[in-house]
């Protein structure tokens, strides 16, 4: 492993987080590249979470854009307080002033509502990390839009003109693939596909989270979360379930992973009404018995 | 094919890396290339594990290409590595080398082989999701038919979602004056609050006639999927499948589940993959169907070769 990545792993480390040598090199190139960095993956596995900690681990701005379907470029770049405008013309109908000189006053700064995008760009002090969630979320027609950011780092205001990055933003984007991207979004991010973690990592993120746990509860925990999603389920859990699991077992006073308190608290793992009759008709004993086999 | 192991140089090492890629599936343009030297030269060659997860976050853009890219990342740095990495050889790795050396070439020629013979797989430049994207049905090979399937069902749910998000009014339409002034009359003339007028959409009846004959055989089962997604997108749909028989299968796209539906058709279908008399079903649909559902018609789709019964056609 090269020194930089053990580095950047035990620095994320001390910031509890978990990170595995595949994610930290992936990390480490993107802030060698800057270019933005495309986590796809199921739900729940921690995505949104990465941007977090690089903003944590640069000590810079973090600035989140939250998709979803019809969101347009007024939510994303910027609006112009017109309520606040309409206020300053009546302020100012005594005062002399040209209409040039009045247009150009209500189109200034004092004026402009910055959103996500231009506030990442328009960053004076350091690069921020932009994290664009859930990006699939979002239409194809702002998915174009954020081509001609990703690549120039400038947006065009009709009434100020170009403006331009100060710094190169740190852009994480994430996915839960409920449909494809373009191609020519993919082709300007490097991609990772994050997966569901494995037994080992899920342990320590949830010693990370709750250190006072105790250690059979925990692994029992992990082992049969671990077996919850090898199973077809409408919606398989992810970490921070699992995490809430524990917490909520910790909470119920669990002091063993036994039937009955699985059973009370199986509505904090699974989502879904059909999950839960299923693993129940299954017998939460066999299943016990099935992992510690 | 390409020699690879002619390349020396780092430099021309991680471009004939490129090159390779790219006749193999991975679609890899000249910013890939570029920054693919920028990671070698910024440190990760000097780690094989390192170099091969920084090359694959820049060269892949799904998960299943990974394994074709580290396929060949394997094949060709395997070879490569003791040129730049740093040399922690034992005896076993030496004879790893030694494999390699002509399989380069070999794994290159083979896969182009096998390109050729898989006639539905040549579109230029798309991976393999992609070019069955673009591949007419009757020229899918039979193994790559439940990838067909997967993907129909994924199309399908995209094109049902983006039917029902057109319908939705927008919420940047024109400015509503009367609305507007009506709501800021509490501010005097000052019009604190704009209104925006909502677009209506009108769903529309849909007729489809769809052939279901032997030679539409591997067509007509992705197009009854689609006219089972279309259902809730328009105010009604009439559908007709024929063949040397007409069939009326409005009621049976009504059902909630598409293998119901099918199922249905399947009982009460005896014609399925037979002949093709157009010309009769037309007119059996004109008889029989025409005055309850073409009062108002605004969209009649056919997927027949209407040529070859031209003359039956224009009698009907």
């Amino acid at each position: 492993m090269l020194p930089e990545i053990s580095k950047l792993i035990k620095k994320l480390d001390s910031l509890d987080y978990v990170v595995e040598e595949e994610l930290a090199t992936i990390l480490l190139l993107m802030l060698k590249l800057k270019k933005p960095l495309l986590l796809e993956g199921p739900p729940g596995v921690g995505k949104t979470e990465v941007a977090h900690i690089i903003a944590s681990y640069l000590n810079t701005k973090f600035i989140r854009l939250q998709c979803y379907e019809g969101l347009d470029s007024a939510s994303t770049i910027y609006e112009w307080n017109y309520q606040k405008q309409l206020l300053s013309i009546k302020l100012t109908e005594g005062s002399g002033l040209s209409s040039a000189e009045k247009e150009s006053h209500i189109f200034g700064d004092e004026f402009l509502l910055k959103r996500p995008l231009l506030q990442a760009i328009t960053e004076s002090d350091k690069a921020p990390v932009l994290l664009i969630d859930e990006i699939d979320r979002a239409d194809e027609e702002f998915e174009a839009f954020l081509l001609e950011l990703l690549s120039a780092y400038q947006i065009s205001i009709p009434e100020m003109g170009t403006v331009k990055a100060n710094h190169i933003p740190i852009v994480v984007l994430t996915s839960n693939r409920t449909r494809e991207l373009s191609d020519a979004l993919k082709r300007r991010c490097l991609y990772h596909w994050v997966p569901y973690p494995e037994f080992q990592k899920e342990l320590a993120i949830i010693n990370k989270h709750l250190p006072d746990i105790n250690q059979v509860l925990a692994t029992q925990l992990v082992k049969f979360v671990q077996y919850l999603r090898s199973l077809k389920l409408d919606k398989s859990p992810g970490i921070s379930e699992s995490i809430d699991w524990a917490e909520g077992l910790i909470a119920l006073g669990a002091k063993a992973f036994t039937q009955d308190y699985i059973d009370k608290s199986l509505g904090v793992i699974l989502k879904s009404d059909k999950d839960i009759t299923n693993i129940r008709s299954q017998g939460i004993d066999s299943i016990l018995n099935e992992i510690e086999a | 094919m390409q020699h690879y192991s002619n390349y020396s140089g780092l430099e021309a090492s991680v471009l004939g890396f490129c090159e390779l890629c790219r006749s193999h599936e991975l679609s890899i343009g000249l910013n890939h290339s570029e920054e693919a030297l920028m990671a070698a030269q910024s440190g990760f060659i000097n780690d094989s594990k390192s170099f091969k997860i920084a090359l694959r976050s820049i060269f892949c853009s799904c998960e299943e290409e990974y394994s074709t890219f580290d396929r060949f990342f394997d094949i060709y740095w395997r070879k490569k590595r003791h040129e730049y990495m740093p040399k922690t050889r034992t005896r076993k790795q030496t004879k790893i080398i030694k494999q390699t050396k002509g399989s380069v070439v070999l794994v290159g020629s083979g896969d182009e082989e096998e390109t050729k013979k898989d006639g539905a797989r040549t579109v230029s430049g798309a991976n393999k999701m992609e070019s069955l994207r673009k591949t007419d049905f009757s020229k899918v090979a039979d193994i790559d038919h439940l990838l067909l399937d997967e993907l129909a069902e994924k199309l399908l749910l995209q094109l049902n979602h983006r039917l029902k998000r057109r319908l939705r009014a927008s919420k940047d339409g024109k400015i509503d004056l009367r609305k507007t002034i009506r709501r800021n009359l509490s501010q005097g003339d000052n019009l604190f609050e704009l209104l925006k007028k909502n677009r209506k959409f009108e769903k529309y009846r849909m007729i489809i006639l769809l052939d279901v004959s032997g030679s539409m055989d591997k067509y007509s089962f992705y197009l009854l999927k689609f006219i089972w997604t279309l259902k809730s997108n328009f105010k009604k749909i009439e559908a007709f499948v024929f063949s040397t028989k007409l069939l009326r299968i409005t009621e049976f796209i009504e059902k909630v589940q598409i293998d119901q539906a099918m199922l249905q058709m399947n009982t009460n279908s005896d014609h399925w993959s037979s002949g093709t008399v157009i010309g009769k079903c037309l007119q059996e649909f004109n008889d029989q169907y025409s005055k309850k559902v073409l009062l108002k018609l605004n969209c009649l789709e056919t997927t027949a070769w209407i040529q070859a019964n031209l003359n039956c056609y224009q009698k009907s």
